[in-house]
């Protein structure tokens, strides 16, 4: 998932999906906490709303208490108080508006009819007022007058028997207006009662004065105050009529009135109750479902940071882990490990790329290394060779020195002797030397032809070919066959000899050496047998040539390829022979040795290597 | 070892002409002298081994025998009692100083370069008598 991305873009990566994830929060936590706000401010609303609400109600009930102090006592004060109130409520009132309309219209009709109800109470109260102080006082004191002119005529014609009569009915009047007074000052109903029982006291007393007064004057007055009375009478029940209906405005109209705004406030106050509860409950469930969603988003947003963390981090550590493996094997100098694909172009591909160079550098360095100790090991062989050449080539010249000298000094000698001879007179027997001197450098000249044959192994006809040995050695068979014959020796050739890769003349030359040797040193006296034939191995091919002579003891078995060596100095031979045949091997990066059994024949072997195929000249 | 005693030469030489030209010589300077002419190493190593009634005086040795080289001889004859006090003189066509160095560090007494003109070989003939002489009078090799 992340794996293609170079190293500072999935640092990159890192850091923007933290960014990411920070931003997301952010942005769920201000969605969330914008509706929180925005219930808040409702609540603020209706708490606001609340509060008027409940100045409302403590106006009305303030304004009620007003109004039935205006209605006791009668304080223009508390009017004034009643209408300041109503303005105010009026005011507050307008604050509202949406559903609360419908309960504020309710309350503004009933305070609207409440002020009517006062305004009415106003008028009421002055009208009562009016009657009680003016009309009720004048007919009390007209009452009064009239009587108390009846008193002194009474007083003037009766005596003092019906003055007390009057006076009693006078106190009674003055009781009726005490308590008519008290009534309207205190609106105690039992005030009514005793003016009204008054009242009919004093029409029996004058009824009792009609009676017993037979005097038509006074008869007539009493009539006539009787008549004041009613009056009086009537006056006070009208004041009591008002003063009953204001109070009925006050106590029934307005308090209902009252009551109803109250009542309707209330109701207001129980909805924005409610609804204050519901944003209350509305704000905590926004609030909790915000605390889960920002909890949910932040552990979330942490197991997807944790995530993309590992999976970044694993991108990162994982080659560079497998890096440090590999770097750790390539420092012990291998270049066999493999160093882990990383395509991307960034610094773990640097490194994967110094890797590879790394590795590069120890294949070249173990190539060099084994080039450096294959020439060491060629320079080691060639040193080894080069000695041996040389002292080969000292032994050469050391042989060569010793026995091309030895027939001059055979030649020396004889000649020295045949001096003598001559000098003594013996030329019969000098002459008789001659021969020795002649044969000694014959011998001389033999040695040389054999020594410039040698030389010239390796030097001159060395083309090799792909030759039969079968053809090759049928060949030599009827070549050799009267020499054979005459030494009494039998030649056996094996059939399917293999094909070689060789000189054809220097091969020819081993087997006649080998057969030169063979018929000088290997003859049996119960017949002289030789076998030609060949075994096959892996990368060889091995030829033997085997006789039924009288062996080779072991010591001489390596000594016979020798430079001049000879078994026997009775033979004829210059002992070139088998160094030749020795040479001609070498030169075919062959071999050649022997095998033998003392008195069991002597078995000589030729090895050529089957993937020679290179021309040889050292 | 009485007066009657041979004088024997024994010759190791595997070139017959050679032993030849040195019997012609030794007879003609001391014809009492006998030669006993070995041709190979072989027959060297066979004669020390063997026993004998008269021993040589003198051992004349060429190095380059067939079978066993002149070193080898002169390391079997100073291996055994009996021929150890025998002088022994190389005589060689070599000219390599190796091989006579090596002969003489092998206990040989003298070296004669072949080729030798007649009269060089009356006067080391004469020198293998005196030394025969020296050697029958106890002066020479009373220790060895």
């Amino acid at each position: 998932m992340v794996g293609g991305l170079k190293l500072k873009h999935k640092i990159y990566a890192g850091y923007l999906s933290v960014g990411f994830v920070a931003v997301l929060i952010a942005l769920v936590s201000y969605y969330s906490f914008g509706n929180v706000s925005r219930n808040f401010r409702h609540f603020t609303d209706f708490s606001v709303k609340a509060q008027i609400d409940f100045q409302l109600a403590q106006r009305v009930s303030e304004m009620q208490r007003q109004a039935l102090i205006f209605t006791y006592e009668g304080h223009d004060s508390a009017a004034e108080q009643v209408h300041y109130l109503y303005n105010i409520m009026t005011e507050l009132i307008q604050h509202y508006s949406g559903e609360e309309l419908k309960y504020t219209n309710i309350i503004n009709i009933h305070l609207k009819s409440y002020m009517a109800a006062f305004e009415k109470l106003q008028q009421q109260r002055q009208l009562q007022h009016t009657l009680v102080y003016d009309d009720l006082r004048q007919a009390a004191s007209s009452t009064e007058s009239h009587l108390r002119s009846q008193i002194k005529q009474v007083y003037q014609k009766n005596g003092d028997k019906q003055r007390f009569e009057i006076q009693r009915v006078l106190n009674n009047l003055l009781l009726i207006e005490k308590n008519a007074m008290r009534y309207f000052d205190s609106l105690d109903q039992s005030f009514i009662v005793k003016v009204e029982g008054s009242f009919s006291e004093v029409r029996t007393r004058l009824r009792e004065l009609h009676g017993g007064n037979e005097q038509q004057d006074v008869r007539m007055l009493i009539t006539d105050i009787g008549r004041d009375l009613d009056k009086y009478e009537s006056i006070f029940l009208e004041a009591v009529q008002r003063t009953r209906g204001y109070l009925f405005l006050v106590n029934v109209v307005m308090s209902a009135e009252a009551y109803e705004a109250l009542y309707n406030a209330r109701q207001m106050s129980d909805q924005i109750k409610n609804k204050m509860a519901d944003i209350e409950r509305l704000t905590l469930s926004t609030l909790q479902s915000v605390s889960y969603i920002v909890a949910a988003a932040i552990v979330v947003a942490f197991f997807l940071i944790v995530l993309l963390s590992l999976l970044i981090g694993r991108s990162i550590t994982i080659p560079i882990v497998r890096l440090t493996t590999a770097f750790n094997t390539l420092s012990t100098g291998s270049h066999q490990e493999d160093i882990p694909a990383y395509n991307v172009d960034d610094e773990i591909g640097d490194l994967t790329k110094a890797a590879s160079i790394f590795k590069e550098k120890n294949r070249q360095t173990e190539e060099l290394l084994s080039q450096a100790k294959e020439m060491t090991e060629e320079l080691a062989s060639n040193k080894v060779e080069l000695e041996r050449s040389n002292d080969e080539l000292g032994q050469f010249v050391y042989t060569v020195s010793h026995d091309l000298k030895s027939p001059l000094v055979t030649s020396m000698g004889f000649i020295g002797i045949i001096q003598k001879l001559s000098k003594q007179g013996r030329l019969e027997e000098a002459i008789g030397k001659l021969d020795k001197v002649v044969k000694s450098n014959e011998r001389m000249g033999q040695l040389i032809n054999d020594l410039l044959e040698l030389s010239r192994v390796g030097r001159i006809d060395m083309d090799k070919v792909h030759l039969d040995l079968n053809e090759l050695l049928a060949r030599f068979h009827s070549a050799h066959s009267h020499q054979l014959e005459e030494a009494g020796f039998t030649l056996n050739i094996d059939a399917n000899l293999p094909q070689l890769y060789a000189n054809e003349s220097r091969i020819l030359q081993v087997f006649e050496n080998l057969l030169s040797n063979a018929l000088k040193y290997a003859s049996n006296p119960e017949g002289s047998i030789i076998s030609i034939g060949s075994k096959e191995q892996e990368d060889a091919h091995l030829i033997w040539f085997r006789d039924n002579g009288r062996g080779i003891p072991e010591e001489f078995q390596k000594k016979v390829f020798g430079l001049f060596y000879r078994l026997s100095a009775d033979t004829e031979g210059t002992g070139i022979g088998l160094a030749v045949a020795a040479k001609v091997m070498k030169f075919h990066h062959g071999e050649i040795w022997v095998e033998s059994t003392p008195e069991k024949g002597a078995t000589f072997w030729l090895r050529f290597n089957k993937h020679d195929k290179e021309d040889i000249h050292d | 070892m009485t007066e009657q005693a041979k004088k024997i030469v024994l010759l190791v030489e595997d070139d017959k002409d050679h032993a030849d030209i040195v019997c012609f010589h030794i007879s003609e300077y001391a014809p009492e002298i006998e030669v006993v002419w070995l041709h190979d190493g072989e027959a060297a190593i066979h004669y020390i081994e063997e026993g004998h009634d008269q021993w040589p005086w003198i051992v004349l040795l060429d190095i380059k025998l067939p079978k066993y080289d002149g070193h080898e001889v002169l390391s079997h004859m100073k291996a055994k009692e009996t021929f150890n006090n025998i002088p022994v003189i190389i005589f060689t066509t070599s000219n390599a100083l190796n091989d006579i160095e090596q002969a003489l560090s092998l206990g040989a007494n003298s070296y004669i370069k072949k080729p030798i003109k007649a009269g060089e070989f009356g006067s080391v003939i004469t020198e293998i008598i005196d030394y025969w002489s020296l050697n029958q009078h106890g002066i020479l090799f009373k220790d060895s």
